[in-house]
């Protein structure tokens, strides 16, 4: 008991000393907001009196709305000296929010500019510092344009700045006020404060702001411009009641995020979530932009249906990398009109891409993070179907220092990139890639020729997709036609280099597997694309597939050979039928090219007389000496489906079937009718593309003849 | 002060022979700690030197020099200076196809001394290979020494059908638009 008196006193002794505060505030208020015309500082030891009352009470218990009202139109009339106006400003911690009419009071105030420069600093700092506990930042963002004005103020300057940075809105990215702002910047040269509001500028509108911006710059605003962060947070903590009900988060967010560090950024979350801007967040707002009825907030974007209701009321958030991972916003950048969306995303994606993401640069970040990023890069664009000018950047710049590091994920990159000139492409994405694929292990070319025909395959899908526009627009694109076909066929051409030299490196059947696997899909441009183009595979890579030991690779290149064959007569016919409909861009020399490998096919799988009827200057030709000199003596009749080196496991196995085991083991007898049903088991063992092959290019004059021709295909174009 | 020649000594049986010539010893014993880490199907054999000449003593101890390294650190003219000077005392031979540039930390580009474009140029007019490595980070350094070994096993002639000359020509040729 006796311990609890002293505490008791001392709480109605603290109790007396709050109210003792509470009147003289109240009476210091009164006798403030009595003040009228200038009033002299010196020995006038009432007025000294009230304002350190404010102070006290100010500094312990944050000051009310209404008090900040009396109080901010005193300062700014510039009736007290300036050492008190700031004291003043210095002890107005707002208790709970800074409401509108005060708001509109002293900006007009400080507009009317009565007060003298340094109190209108210091009042702008304190606007800064109290931006979170402004209630309707709507009609601070109406004064916009006032604030912008003063900017010629070379004192004001960096102020001003802070708080455009803070207020700018995707609006008030104007023309005419990048001009100005580009003016000063040429007066005053590179002044922190300017790029940090240009910045956001570029942020919004990178197309206004042709200005490259410093990638590194620590923080564009001084911390020092906030007059108290502490005191500010213990009060609103202590009149909230409430520790979590920290309104500076908003503010901290925001810095955070955008001008401080931008390391935090990362490592806190390179992805931000959805917001519809930094102004919806703060939670003296929510409730009031939900009622908003001119925008629709993102984070309550959940459906599709949802999206094509508000589609015209979306406004997208101040950090583009959140709509990354949201398939509707990324719907929604994708269907609008504005290219606006696009562009920002863009300029957001390429400076973190390179930021954050060259690995080269000596950024200490995780391999996952970065490959989480690079993962959730090309989902995106496989999800728009469509390679963003920004990865390409990042690509270009990145691939001559590759050395293979992030492998599945850049390569990934790499099939999205969208067609340009050969000649860029051949400097900048050929020229690293060959070098890379020369010193790679097998496994290795194979990812890359694999990422390779995916990058085909997407420039023919654009292809064939702006081929209907053109038809259903009849317009006139023969010149980006002729551009494109040059592009696509040096593409080839490049992945058939690269594959010559990796089959001749490597010798094996897996990375043969991955060629033809593209092959297969340039057989087929002129059916599946209507690409007016066939480009056939180089001798370096048809002669190791037709005379592979592996039965899917020939297989394979039957396929192959038999779209080809199926392409080239479609484009004959349509050639004679349809003259000058679409400009068809195939050599004669590709078909006596095919009619080559072809006598060599049929040659090597038929007749027998592939050394002698290949005619292809890089083929298996041979001279009858030195086939003679093998020691092989039937050598005219030894070279066929039976003896294959890929096909006679097959031949074995039926001869075990047909013959008993007695017989002499002599793969001769299979001839005549035999032969035929050789075929058939042949056919039906799953070579399917042998025997789309053989059906369409081996005329078999009599189903029992021994002998059948081959029968060229006699195309030529004259 | 002999200079090195690629073909004067036998070669050995399934081993290829590497010499690393840079001014830093951390980066030529991290490149080479590296490549032998990586498993591979060959006997490798790394020397390493500061600079071109090598002296004249040991010099029966020493193997055939399959392929020749030059490491570049960015960050400092030395480094370079020295390898320009080495490369004096290298066998005209040596330049078909048997030497390799890498230069290291170019990606920050805020501590370069030496410019990007002069090693590029030293590259191409040497007719060689020039890669570009971070030592800073292990998975680089690990790529890198991937793909050295691939290059020095064709150097070696441990890959049949293919020489470092017939890589070198086809690096050259690759970006002529006319087919094969």
């Amino acid at each position: 008991m006796e311990q609890k008196q002293p505490r008791r006193s001392q709480h109605r002794e603290s109790m007396r000393n709050q109210d003792a505060n509470i009147q003289q505030m109240e009476e210091a208020l009164l006798f403030l907001k009595n003040v009228k015309g200038k009033v002299i500082l010196k020995e006038n030891h009432t007025l000294i009196n009230h304002i350190f009352a404010v102070e006290n009470f100010g500094l312990k218990h944050g000051i009310p709305p209404d008090a900040i009202n009396v109080l901010l139109n005193l300062v700014l009339s510039g009736n007290l000296a300036d050492s008190l106006n700031a004291r003043l400003l210095k002890c107005l911690i707002p208790a709970s929010e800074v409401t509108q009419s005060s708001i509109i009071q002293a900006v007009s105030l400080f507009c009317a500019g009565k007060c003298s420069a340094n109190t209108q600093i210091m009042f702008l700092r304190w606007l800064i510092t109290v931006f979170d506990y402004i209630t309707c930042k709507d009609i601070l963002s109406s004064f916009y344009n006032f604030f912008f004005c003063f900017l010629n103020y070379d004192n004001l300057c960096p102020y001003l700045c802070h708080l455009l940075y803070l207020l700018t809105k995707k609006d008030h990215v104007r023309p005419f006020r990048v001009r100005k702002l580009m003016e000063l910047q040429n007066k005053k040269g590179l002044q922190p404060h300017l790029l940090g509001l240009l910045s956001i500028y570029k942020i919004f509108c990178p197309e206004l702001v042709s200005l490259t911006l410093p990638s590194r710059f620590k923080s564009y605003f001084k911390s020092s411009h906030f007059l108290w962060r502490m005191e500010l947070r213990e009060i609103a903590k202590r009149n909230a009641g409430n520790p979590a009900g920290d309104c500076r988060i908003i503010l901290g967010e925001k810095e955070q995020i955008l001008s401080h560090s931008r390391k935090r950024k990362w490592n806190s979350n390179p992805l931000p979530p959805v917001h519809s801007s930094i102004w919806g967040k703060g939670p003296v707002l929510a409730d009031n932009l939900v009622s908003n009825e001119q925008t629709f907030p993102i984070e309550r974007l959940q459906t599709f249906p949802q999206l094509l209701d508000n589609i015209h009321r979306l406004e997208l958030p101040a950090q583009m990398g959140s709509v990354l991972k949201s398939p509707l916003l990324l719907h929604y950048v994708n269907c609008i009109k504005d290219d606006t969306p696009f562009l920002r995303l863009n300029y957001w994606l390429a400076f973190t891409l390179h930021e954050e993401c060259a690995w080269y640069k000596g950024n200490k970040r995780s391999k996952e993070e970065i490959e989480a990023f690079l993962e959730t890069v090309a989902n995106m664009q496989q999800f728009l179907q469509e390679g963003l000018y920004s990865t390409e950047g990042f690509l270009y710049k990145s691939l001559p220092h590759w050395n293979g590091s992030h492998q599945s994920h850049i390569l990934d990159l790499i099939s999205w990139i969208p067609m340009s000139p050969s000649s860029e492409m051949e400097e900048l994405l050929y020229k690293p890639l060959a070098q890379l694929f020369i010193s790679s292990s097998v496994y290795f070319k194979c990812s890359i020729l694999e990422s390779l025909k995916a990058l085909l395959h997407n420039w023919l899908v654009w292809h064939s997709v702006s081929v209907e526009r053109i038809h259903t627009q009849s317009t006139n694109m023969n010149g980006t036609m002729s551009g494109l076909l040059t592009s696509v066929k040096d593409l080839i051409h490049f992945i058939g280099r690269l594959s010559t030299l990796g089959l001749q490196i490597h010798n094996s059947n897996l990375l043969l597997h991955f060629v033809l696997d593209i092959y297969e899909l340039v057989s087929d441009m002129y059916v599946k694309f209507s690409l007016p183009l066939v480009v056939l595979p180089p001798p370096g890579v048809f002669y190791p597939a037709l005379l592979s030991t592996d039965c899917v690779n020939l297989n394979q290149l039957c396929y192959i050979m038999y779209r080809y064959r199926t392409n080239l007569v479609t484009a004959k016919t349509n050639e004679r039928q349809i003259k000058a409909q679409m400009h068809l861009n195939i050599h004669s020399h590709t078909f006596q090219e095919f009619n080559k490998y072809l006598t060599a096919m049929v040659g090597c799988l038929w007749t027998s007389q592939a050394f002698h009827q290949d005619t292809h200057p890089q083929g298996i030709h041979l001279e009858t000496h030195l086939l003679e000199s093998s020691g092989v003596s039937t050598y005219k009749k030894a070279f066929n489906i039976v003896y294959h080196p890929a096909l006679i496991g097959y031949s074995v196995h039926f001869y075990h079937q047909v013959f008993s085991k007695d017989k002499l083991f002599r793969l001769q007898s299979i001839k005549g009718r035999l032969w035929n049903k050789y075929l058939d088991f042949l056919y039906s063992q799953g070579l399917n593309g042998l025997k789309l092959f053989i059906e369409s290019s081996v005329n078999r004059l009599a189903s029992n003849s021994q002998q059948q021709e081959p029968c060229d295909l006699l195309l030529s174009k004259s | 002060m002999a200079t090195l020649r690629p073909f004067d000594k036998m070669p050995m049986l399934n081993a290829a022979a590497l010499l690393l010539v840079g001014t830093e010893e951390s980066h030529r014993e991290q490149l080479a700690s590296a490549m032998l880490k990586e498993p591979k199907t060959f006997e490798v054999k790394i020397h390493m030197a500061q600079s071109l000449p090598l002296p004249y003593e040991r010099e029966h101890l020493r193997p055939r020099f399959d392929m020749v390294v030059f490491l570049i650190n960015l960050h400092s003219q030395f480094s370079l200076s020295t390898v320009l000077a080495s490369l004096t005392h290298l066998d005209v031979n040596f330049f078909l196809g048997k030497v390799c540039f890498v230069a290291i930390g170019g990606g920050q580009v805020k501590h370069c001394m030496v410019d990007i474009a002069t090693v590029k140029k030293l590259a191409d007019t040497h007719l060689s290979t020039l890669l570009f490595s971070e030592f800073d980070s292990e998975d680089d350094v690990t790529c890198t020494a991937r793909r050295l070994l691939q290059m020095v096993q064709i150097c070696a002639g441990l890959v049949p059908g293919i020489s470092a000359l017939y890589l070198g020509s086809f690096m050259n040729s690759t970006l002529q638009t006319d087919q094969f």
